[in-house]
């Protein structure tokens, strides 16, 4: 049986291969196997050894290469999905004649057989065979260290797992999940380029943490100049595998109490409708229900909490005047609203699944299903771009005009409509289906990455040439405005074109969400 | 059942209807004509062509040729107007996932015309009688496949259309409900509106259906009265129920497992 399911999950690790995301996966996994089995040859496993004892720093060597190897090792994991992946869940091991405890094991024993853990073996091996001919450590030690230290890591890597996966069960947890993610990034970025990350305190505190860990601990064990450290270190490493078994099984068992809302008012009618008739009467039903996609959506939900605070850390931690952070962020309009509902914007249809099909038996134009879901994301983009938009007049409060007013309204509107216009012909021509609920794989084509990536960078670079002087800027604002004018007409002529091509496209549409129509 | 309120214009009348994808050929020259206030049984074996010809039916797809009329007008993909006198229960449901029960049938009651009130009152209605009341402020995406089923029928029925068109309605939905349901589509035929239906139970057709075809590789290939006729004929020769001219025409598989 075990052997079965170890097949099961080697097929299944090459099925996903198959598919794009699948391919974009493997690449990075290859990368980071690529950089890790180079790093192997240069730093670890037997070169470690060797280096480590020559220079007289075994333990400090070894502690890095496992820190190294644990960290990028457990990555990989979050992008293949170990044990939690769906055949190998407790739910589908249910259908096979296993007790509990045995479907507890056989997942983390059929878990534990991915090829991640046993290349991570494989170097801790190297590393044990290395201490054994240089007589730092004798390989009766040095193997079961090595093959404790996979486990692990391997449980840790679960448990971390096992936690995203509950925090992904209900919506803010997604949520929390992306903000921390979000959150750690820009506090690396940021501290990075402070000198306080080069500090004493900071060095200590990651060192400890280091110490504490599977990889801090294994390395003690395996090479400190003492017994009694490496004793120590062993009962770490053993402590670190119990914490890790622990919270693995809390975390599969804990039962989270989901955000969702079970029961509510008798009325459907409710707040969504109410501005939706606000915004558009004529498309009112359509626009309500696209509103509570977008605010259904976590992905959605994350980009427009995180837009404003990105752009304006970007613009803030700038050394220079308020002139010049103002200027940045009065550029920084041309995209804010489009920025934050992109991720819905440039595959609209993609994220309603079969759901797609109904708007065909609709008495409308698909036009206007378009129309009203960029009218959706506009509405909610408007949002982040007022904050901005305020922050701009805050900021350039000193050289406030007329000008500099007009210029902001201009190249708002100019940049928004212009990369409406352009998600509107994505939506139509590169069309995805996407997991509404997951928070991770990817949920655009490539003609759409490429669109996001060329609005960042284009803006970045726009940044670099154009900010400075507010009021020189702003001396741009009646050729901005005719651009904004000309923008417009490009939406609603592009609109007109749009409709006969998604009537024409309709069916591949269906065919790229839904799936081929035939039975 | 058999008051039907039949009108000169058949409520649907299909005239060599093709449907190509490449080479293949899903629907292959279909002519056929319902006439209004009949339960038409559409059956056939899996990839028949059946919920193809539905699609086309219902704006859903495009033909590769023929036409097609409903209630006496030429209905095309972009006919808005005959589109709000039909109601569809697609295959696949095509359900919008992230609305609740409520929020969608009132959408879908909004989208075919029906003001606030009258959109939410039927909601509410369809909602205590199909067993949904408990779950209206659920996620339809959390739905078990059989409420899903009811979810996707209130939403064809909403508007009161004049034409129904279900594919495979019955499947997966509790005998109470598919009972009341088949109450309700015999009303509906009654009061002269059309049912156009697909399933694979034989038997529910049988009681069900004034009428049924059978299409096999998208052709037409037996279609026939129900009513009253104690015996169905096909080429020539006499069978005692449907389920017999069904397998007739679609061919037996008496092969065997060894193990079984």
């Amino acid at each position: 049986m075990l052997w079965l399911l170890a097949r099961l999950r080697y097929k299944l690790i090459w099925a996903n291969m198959r598919t794009s995301t699948g391919k974009v996966v493997g690449f990075l996994c290859l990368y980071v196997l690529g950089a890790l089995v180079a790093g192997f040859f240069a730093f670890g496993g037997l070169g470690a050894a060797l280096v480590a004892v020559k220079i007289g720093k075994a333990e400090e060597v070894a502690r890095a290469v496992m820190a190294a190897l644990f960290a990028s090792c457990t990555s990989i994991s979050l992008f293949l999905g170990i044990g939690p992946s769906a055949a190998m869940s407790d739910a589908a091991l249910r259908a096979y004649p296993l007790k509990r405890g045995s479907r507890f094991y056989f997942r983390h024993i059929v878990a534990a057989l991915d090829p991640v853990w046993l290349f991570l073996l494989a170097c801790s091996l190297g590393m044990a065979i290395g201490f054994q001919i240089l007589g730092v450590t004798p390989i009766v030690f040095g193997l079961p260290l090595a093959l404790i230290f996979t486990f692990v890591c391997y449980l840790w890597a679960a448990a971390l797992l096992a936690v995203i996966g509950k925090l992904l069960e209900f919506r803010s947890g997604a949520l929390i999940l992306m903000v921390v993610v979000m959150g750690g990034i820009l506090t690396v970025q940021l501290s990075a380029e402070s000198k306080w990350i080069h500090g004493p305190i900071v060095g200590a505190i990651v060192n400890r943490a280091i110490d504490l860990s599977p990889a801090g601990a294994c390395a003690r064990a395996m090479a400190a100049d003492d017994w009694t450290t490496r004793l120590a270190g062993f009962v770490v490493l053993l402590i670190c595998g119990f914490v890790g078994a622990t919270a693995l099984r809390i975390a599969e068992v804990a039962r989270l109490r989901s955000g969702r809302r079970k029961t509510g008012p008798a009325s459907a009618y409710d707040a969504y409708d109410h501005v939706a008739h606000r915004i558009s009467p004529r498309l009112a039903p359509l626009v309500a229900t696209s509103l509570r996609y977008h605010l259904r959506c976590n992905r959605v939900r994350y980009a427009l909490i995180s837009t404003v605070p990105i752009l304006l850390l970007m613009a803030l931690t700038q050394d220079r005047s308020r002139n010049f952070q103002g200027s940045m962020l009065l550029i920084i309009l041309f995209v804010t609203c489009f920025l934050s509902t992109a991720v819905m914007a440039v595959n609209f249809f993609g994220w309603e699944g079969n759901g797609v099909g109904r708007y065909p038996l609709l008495p409308v134009p698909l036009v206007d299903v378009l129309r009203a879901h960029v009218t959706a994301s506009i509405a909610l983009g408007s949002v982040p771009t007022l904050i901005v938009f305020g922050a701009v007049l805050w900021l350039t409060r000193a050289a406030l005009s007329f000008e500099v007013v007009a210029f902001a309204i201009a190249n708002t509107v100019a940049g928004t409509l212009f990369f409406f216009t352009l998600s509107s012909w994505l939506t139509v021509l590169a069309p995805r289906r996407v997991n509404f609920d997951g928070m991770m794989g990817n949920v655009m084509s490539r003609t759409a990455q490429f669109t996001i990536i060329v609005a960042a960078v284009g803006t970045m670079l726009l940044l670099r040439f154009l900010a400075g002087d507010v009021v020189a800027l702003a001396h741009w604002w009646w050729e901005m405005a005719l651009f904004a004018v000309a923008m417009y007409f490009v939406y609603q002529f592009s609109m007109r074109t749009l409709a006969p091509v998604l009537a024409r496209r309709r069916e591949r549409l269906l065919d790229a969400i839904v799936g081929a129509p035939i039975s | 059942m058999n008051q039907m309120q039949q009108t000169s214009a058949p409520a649907i009348q299909i005239t060599g209807l093709t449907k190509r994808y490449g080479d293949f050929t899903a629907v292959d020259n279909l002519s056929l004509s319902v006439p209004s206030g009949m339960i038409y049984g559409f059956l056939g074996p899996n990839g028949a062509g059946k919920s193809t010809t539905i699609g086309c039916l219902t704006g859903l797809l495009d033909p590769t040729s023929g036409s097609i009329e409903l209630l006496g007008e030429r209905f095309s993909s972009d006919a808005v107007a005959l589109k709000k006198r039909i109601g569809v229960m697609p295959e696949g449901l095509a359900l919008l996932d992230q609305l609740y029960a409520d929020e969608f049938l009132v959408f879908q009651a909004q989208m075919f015309g029906l003001d606030k009130k009258t959109a939410q009152n039927r909601t509410d209605e369809l909602l205590q009688t199909l067993g949904l009341a408990d779950s209206r402020k659920k996620r339809i995406a959390d739905f078990s496949t059989g409420m899903r089923k009811k979810i996707a029928f209130a939403a064809a029925v909403i508007h009161s259309p004049e034409i129904l068109f279900l594919d495979e309605p019955f499947e997966s939905i509790d005998p109470t409900t598919v009972a009341m349901l088949k109450e309700w589509l015999r009303r509906f035929a009654a009061e002269g509106r059309t049912v156009f239906m697909t399933s694979h139970v034989l038997e529910t057709v049988e009681k069900l259906c004034n009428h049924v075809a059978i299409i096999k590789e998208g052709k037409l290939a037996w279609n026939a009265a129900l009513n009253g006729v104690s015996t169905l004929e096909y080429g020539g020769q006499q069978y005692a129920s449907l389920e017999e001219v069904f397998l007739t025409i679609t061919g037996r598989q008496d092969s065997s497992l060894s193990w079984m």
